[in-house]
């Protein structure tokens, strides 16, 4: 009787494990046997579970020990079922919610047979898998002691996820280290700006200021031996700048971006100081294959492509790795008013930006009887393409190519080949273009690849072309039918700034790292008690006020507050200004 | 035989006897209180320090045990002045607690363990000091 008026309570919050529960057989190892209060208690492979004198009283004894970590937070994480008697006593004595982590569908299935649990089943969530709900509060976790034992090590890495979650909810110190050059520069500042936007302490180490080194060491000797390894001291010295700058930094995660010039030694060392490393290739596996010098040195190794290129990693032993598309930044990817000249200069019916590979040089030329621009470098300006060039073959920044966007009534977005004559039949990721026209609310024509399926809706919110035919004629339609094109590059602004920003692509990159894990690092503790300098300096004082913005922090440094203030926009008030002064000694 | 029955009435050392029986029984008042004090740690944790203590409890046990059978040994010169078995020792009830005691230590089912320390051991060890004030008594009006 017991057992239908439990699944059919838990059916209410969870028809799943109520299904699980209902088709699952005893088993041998799960015994309930008789205590001498006559009332059930459970052994596990002759351990036992409850006491076998009195499971009430044990209970009892149980809530009242963890009283102070019951009252103190609001959410209660409960390592172990049993026979729920101590789920009972607890939901006897608090109203917060309470989350039950137990493994073992067996004990599960025979709490549910044995004991009357229907009053405790609306109260609370079982889990029994090892995925960790979302943190919003602060937690305390009881541990039922016969139960962790029985599961350690599955108990053991609960901890350590929901450790990660607490880390992750308080802030975390991130290190973003962006490449030299090249595309993914500017992605390193977006995903800096995107986590700072989440609440974590960010420094971004931009190491664009070794360009002009870079150039110089290409140009100085043809000898390419001599080159390299001019790179190769480059990249130590930036490790070593990176290492020493963690020191300082502390931080729990290190995000390096494509060619980041991070040497195997300096990941070695953050590893051993158990900082997590995550590296984003936001490159094509096929042309950059340095992947598979330095994927194994991070701890998680995120890609622009899946399927053949998650074989290559699986072969070369690399297990992190996790697919995490590129995106738009909708702070500078967005639509702008433009002025009349601007219009005139920067707009077309038709217009691509992006460098002349030789799939685009051929492609393009099928579209020279259209009003068409052509904007950036590495173009044949000998060709007949000549006259759609802009600017010689200029390369263009990104507050202009946003303009563009905004005044091209098309934008064409072909994926780069070297040796298809037009689209890429094997092209498996989708380029950054193809987000970031969208968010500036532009219509786009793009190159059909199967990546886009999981993205967008092709039709309602991008179009795409299977060549150079289909793009004339659609290009012909949607020139013809502005209200359908403006709907459709609606459409796909919204879907970008709700599903493919760089914050949630940041967002989705810590959700994985949490869900595996986040190490602890071994940086020593440093910082003073918040509760203690608020207590010091008097509650209601300037400065004790001042403290109160740091509630989530139990710890903190100088640098932390000056970090803060420099985040903060408007004035310096007398406060800030001290502890900036301070600082400034300290420096 | 009788030469020793003498030697054990000597007045010095029926008071060394009476003072060790005092001892026993703080001892046992002191192990059933100790082995209390560590029943909820080792139900609720897995720390060194709870197994140190338990490890401590068990040696002093032990001690308390090698006494009681010096005890029932010279008291078999008296017959017991009378007495029922001691509590631990009758029908077995010692030996068959700490070899329960012995087994859910072996399988580390650390609440089976901790339900017999608080049901059995800590009430039989009262018992046994409430055994240890009769005889008291009785070698008292023995030396009267």
């Amino acid at each position: 009787m017991s057992f239908e008026n439990n699944i059919s309570a838990l059916r209410q919050t969870d028809g799943e494990l109520a299904e699980i529960l209902s088709n699952r057989r005893g088993v041998s190892h799960v015994e309930v046997v008789n205590t001498k209060k006559n009332i059930p208690s459970l052994r596990v492979n002759n351990i036992s579970l409850h006491s076998l004198y009195d499971p009430v009283k044990e209970a009892e004894a149980w809530v009242k020990f963890y009283k102070g970590d019951i009252d103190k937070e609001a959410s209660i994480y409960v390592f172990g079922f049993g026979l729920g008697y101590h789920l009972q006593e607890l939901c006897r004595v608090t109203d917060r919610l309470v989350t039950v982590f137990e493994p073992s569908i067996d004990v599960l299935r025979k709490a549910f047979e044995t004991v009357e649990l229907t009053s405790v089943l609306s109260r609370i969530k079982i889990i029994t898998d090892c995925s960790i709900p979302a943190l919003n509060h602060r937690f305390s976790v009881l541990h039922h002691k016969p139960s962790v034992t029985l599961n350690r090590e599955y108990f053991d890495d609960i901890h350590a996820k929901l450790r990660s979650r607490e880390a992750i909810r308080r802030g975390l110190r991130i290190l973003v280290v962006s490449p030299i050059y090249g595309g993914s520069l500017p992605v390193a500042g977006y995903c800096s700006s995107s986590l700072i936007k989440m609440g974590h302490t960010v420094e971004l180490i931009d190491n664009s200021r070794f360009g002009d080194a870079l150039f110089y060491a290409k140009d100085i000797s043809e000898n390419r031996q001599r080159y390299n390894s001019m790179l190769n001291h480059l990249s130590s010295f930036i490790s070593e700048a990176v290492t020493a700058r963690c020191e300082t930094f502390r931080p729990d995660l290190v995000l390096a971006l494509a060619q980041a010039p991070l040497a195997a030694g300096c990941l070695d060392n953050l590893r051993r100081k158990k900082v997590t490393t995550a590296y984003w290739f936001v490159e094509d596996f096929r042309f950059m294959e340095y992947w598979k010098n330095i994927a194994g040195h991070y701890d998680f190794f995120f890609t622009i492509q899946k399927g053949q290129f998650f074989n290559e990693l699986q072969g070369a032993g690399i297990k992190n790795y996790h697919y995490l598309p590129m995106a738009a930044c909708p702070d500078i990817h967005k639509p702008g008013r433009l002025s009349e000249d601007e219009m005139k200069y920067y707009g077309s019916d038709l217009s691509f930006v992006g460098a002349g590979y030789y799939n685009r040089r051929q492609f393009m030329r099928g579209l020279l009887d259209f009003d068409f621009k052509i904007w950036g470098s590495d173009w044949d300006l000998h060709s007949d393409l000549a006259r759609c060039i802009q600017r010689g073959g200029a390369r263009i920044d990104t507050d202009e190519i946003v303009k563009i966007f905004n005044a091209s009534k098309i934008n064409i977005n072909l994926h780069s080949s070297t040796y298809h004559k037009g689209i890429n039949p094997f092209g498996d990721f989708i380029n950054p273009r193809t987000f970031e026209i969208m968010a500036c609310g532009g219509f786009q024509l793009t190159d059909r690849r199967p990546a886009l399926d999981g993205l967008f809706e092709a039709g309602e919110e991008i179009i795409v072309f299977d060549d150079l035919g289909d793009l004339r004629s659609k290009a012909a339609y949607y020139l013809d039918h502005p209200e359908e094109r403006n709907m459709i590059a609606q459409r796909g602004r919204q879907i970008v700034l709700r599903e493919h920003t760089y914050e949630n692509r940041m967002k989705e990159m810590i959700e994985v790292i949490a869900a595996r894990g986040l190490r602890q690092p071994l940086w020593p503790d440093e910082g003073e008690e918040v509760e203690g300098l608020i207590e010091e300096a008097g509650r209601d004082s300037e400065l004790g006020k001042y403290l109160y913005r740091f509630p989530g922090k139990r710890k903190i440094t100088l640098s932390d507050i000056t970090d803060e203030i420099s985040r903060t926009e408007g004035e310096i008030s007398g406060t800030e200004g001290i502890f900036m002064l301070m600082n400034e000694f300290v420096r | 035989m009788n030469e020793l029955k003498k030697e054990i009435e000597r007045p010095e050392l029926f008071n060394a006897i009476r003072n060790s029986i005092t001892d026993a029984r703080f001892s046992a008042k002191k192990l059933a209180e100790v082995f209390t004090d560590n029943i909820q740690p080792l139900r609720m944790e897995e720390s060194e320090n709870v197994f140190v203590n338990l490890s401590q409890n068990i040696q002093e046990l032990d001690c308390f045990m090698g006494f009681m059978a010096e005890l029932r040994e010279g008291m078999r010169f008296f017959d017991g002045f009378g007495l029922p078995p001691d509590p631990i020792s009758s029908q077995g009830a010692g030996m068959n607690l700490f070899q329960e005691m012995n087994s859910s230590l072996a399988s580390k089912d650390w609440i089976m363990l901790s339900d017999l320390i608080e049901y059995e051991l800590s009430p039989l060890l009262l018992r046994e000091d409430e055994w240890l004030g009769s005889l008291s008594d009785k070698i008292s009006e023995y030396d009267a």
